[in-house]
């Protein structure tokens, strides 16, 4: 009995959800007020709230630009955060062995990241699903052993960045800043791409890659640029969490607790939506800060039994809630202007047909 | 200099035996999580995470009651198979239907709760089983050999080969095949491929509860030993075949062998790295592995 109560209970908040997150003009307005609290952030935020928001967009960055090969594309590359670690310490050996200014080195690591991605796409692509997923996560692992074993990037040691002249407090505003502008930049690449042909030869290679590549695809091609894509964003973020910390090592740079975050943050916002990572990078942000705060002895368990909650409830993302939304809507309005048809679950193909169910070959 | 390319000659001897050695432990962890992926689509990535759970309650049984860790095998497998068998029906079919993506993260999710109970638990310190007769040792072609090593490899063999018995001489092994075949033509014809499910994983993670005790026995562990157990579970999934159990016998011989003579030859720092060069070599060359099935590559490739 009491079962039933909470569920009509989590299923009328849900329907609220849904309608304001289905309607266009809510979604303006609450993308608007949300953009001027975020400029406006330093403001009003202290030190702590600054630097939980800094990893916010760091991480809503690594989701978005993940969800260009996992999302479009289907595939589960599971060792992003390896081009992380290697913009980050690009710029680390830039700035001390190779004596390169900040911009240089940055640019540096975002060409090494291409570089590799395009190197290693090519062969790692040509694998399918749970292969592509190991065969990454292998490429990650392998480079953490590199770089543990390389002495001249540090090895084991790591590598300190000279502190800048800058006071804490400017620094954590200009890091904060460089975090969102390079969150608006990814976010204005993937739609950008999202919209164009490449866009769409992503989903198609999603949906059916075989029939993506007879419609004349190439589907090397796009998967590569995907891939490129989704490097070339963790190397520039990379790249400004070193100045940030001051510090970078393997076990920093090739944190495994950190792509699991970009990923779990991809799965809760909705895979495949150009804004569900960034809602998922902020709601993950707030569990683990919740999590982090009431008990930090838990807080890995925490985060797992938020995962499997979250898989079991919302498999789709919190996007899928608006996606949901919009169905009932527009079934509610062809409900309103076709009262003759009682039919509404065949989504207004009301031919009388005797079988109308299209059959999955 | 004969001196030291006889010395070198004898050390490299010594890790081949050695790696074979280790080759059936890992074999014992792979051939779980072959079995997993083969059957149920799963990539298991919390693997590792119940060969610790077997250390630990060898370590526990040896540590409070003294009972020795050969006879708390088991116990520990038993335990595990009761673990599996709940983790599986309970969370995993649940989602086993839908994607990979969620799947592989619900394991990934299992095992970050399953490390922290244990961090939580019985900290972060590395144990050891010592047992009394920890140091006797045996020849073999003139190299000491830890005789409690030698046992170790005989039990995770004699798993092994069990675990391949069972698959194709008994009719619940055959309902398994039949179901990691086509799963809907195995309910045609009666098989409960739901029950099924839940007993190749619960016999899988058994397996690995296993490997976890026998590692027990010869090396010191830790709750966070898991990860780089899952990763070596993959490696010899992978080069055996997946969904093999006699690739995967081989597989783990294979790479516990080139790990400990390559580390031999190239530096002990360069062991993990090893792996994971024959892993990603194995994946771009042969993805069916050594002995694998190209249909079964195939099939599973094409999800």
């Amino acid at each position: 009995m009491g079962r039933a109560t909470a569920q009509t209970a989590v299923g009328n908040a849900l329907s609220v959800v849904e309608r304001v997150a289905a309607s266009k003009r809510w979604r303006l307005g609450i993308g608007a007020a949300v953009t001027v609290l975020v400029l406006a952030g330093p403001l009003y935020m202290n030190d702590y709230n600054l630097r939980v928001a800094t990893t916010i967009a760091m991480i809503a960055v690594l989701a978005t630009s993940w969800n260009v090969i996992a999302g479009f594309c289907g595939y589960l590359a599971f060792g992003n955060v390896a081009f992380f670690g290697l913009g980050a310490y690009a710029v680390a050996v830039g700035i001390t062995e190779l004596s390169l200014s900040y911009p240089v080195a940055l640019a540096l690591g975002v060409v090494l990241a291409a570089v590799v991605a395009t190197v290693f796409g090519f062969p790692l692509l040509r694998l399918r699903g749970h292969y592509f997923a190991i065969a990454t996560l292998a490429l990650l692992l392998a480079t953490v052993e590199l770089f543990n074993n390389f002495s001249w990037v540090g090895g084991t040691q790591g590598i300190s960045v000279p502190l800048s002249q800058i006071s804490p407090d400017a620094l954590g505003n200009i890091i904060y800043y460089a975090m969102v502008g390079v969150l608006a930049l990814a976010l204005l690449t993937v739609f950008a791409v999202s919209r164009s042909r490449l866009g769409f030869a992503m989903r198609a290679i999603r949906a059916d890659e075989a029939a993506a590549s007879t419609l004349g695809i190439n589907t090397t091609f796009h998967k590569v640029v995907a891939f490129v894509i989704s490097a070339v964003f963790p190397a520039l973020v990379g790249g400004v969490y070193v100045q940030w910390v001051v510090f970078i090592d393997p076990s920093l740079a090739f944190d495994l607790n950190l792509n699991l975050e970009f990923v779990m943050a991809g799965l809760l916002g909705g895979l495949g939506s150009l804004l569900g990572p960034l809602l998922g990078a902020v709601v993950l942000g707030w569990i683990t800060e919740f999590a982090l705060s009431t008990t930090s002895q838990y807080h890995l368990g925490l985060l797992g039994i938020a995962i499997v909650l979250v898989i079991l409830f919302l498999p789709n993302g919190i996007v899928s809630l608006g996606r949901r939304g919009a169905m009932r809507r527009g079934a509610a309005r062809r409900r309103r202007s076709a009262p003759v048809s009682r039919d509404d679950a065949a989504d207004g193909a009301t031919i009388a047909a005797p079988d109308a169910r299209r059959s999955k070959l | 200099m004969p001196f030291a390319g006889g010395e070198r000659l004898w050390a490299v001897s010594q890790a081949l035996i050695n790696g074979i050695l280790l080759g059936g432990i890992y074999a014992c962890i792979g051939v779980g999580f072959s079995l997993i992926y083969g059957v149920m689509n799963v990539l298991n990535f919390a693997h590792g995470s119940f060969c610790m759970i077997g250390a630990f309650i060898t370590y526990w049984l040896f540590d409070l009651s003294g009972l020795d860790p050969f006879l708390s095998l088991p116990i520990s497998m038993i335990c595990l198979f009761v673990v599996g068998y709940v983790v599986q029906s309970q969370l995993i079919a649940r989602v086993s239907g839908t994607s990979i993506f969620l799947t592989i993260i619900l394991t990934f999710a299992i095992e970050l709760i399953i490390i922290n109970a244990a961090l939580v638990a019985w900290s972060a310190d590395v144990r050891a089983v010592t047992q009394s007769y920890a140091s006797s040792h045996v020849e073999i072609a003139g190299n000491a050999v830890p005789i409690v090593r030698v046992a170790v490899f005989a039990i995770a063999l004699a798993l092994t080969v069990a675990l391949g018995f069972f698959m194709n001489r008994t009719m619940t092994g055959q309902a398994i095949q039949a179901t990691a075949l086509d799963r809907y033509a195995a309910e045609l014809v009666g098989i409960n491929t739901a029950r099924i499910h839940s007993i190749t994983f619960a016999i899988s993670v058994a397996l690995a509860g296993a490997a976890g005790s026998l590692i027990a026995m010869t090396a010191p562990i830790d709750p966070q030993m898991g990860a780089e157990l899952t990763i070596k579970g993959f490696i010899v999934a992978v080069l055996g075949g997946l969904g093999g159990v006699y690739g995967a016998l081989l597989g783990g011989l294979v790479l516990g062998v080139t790990e400990l003579v390559g580390a031999q030859v190239l530096g002990p720092s360069y062991q993990s790295t090893i792996g994971l060069a024959i892993l990603l070599i194995v994946l771009v060359v042969r993805p069916r592995g050594l002995i694998g099935k190209q249909f079964f590559a195939e099939i599973r490739a094409a999800d």
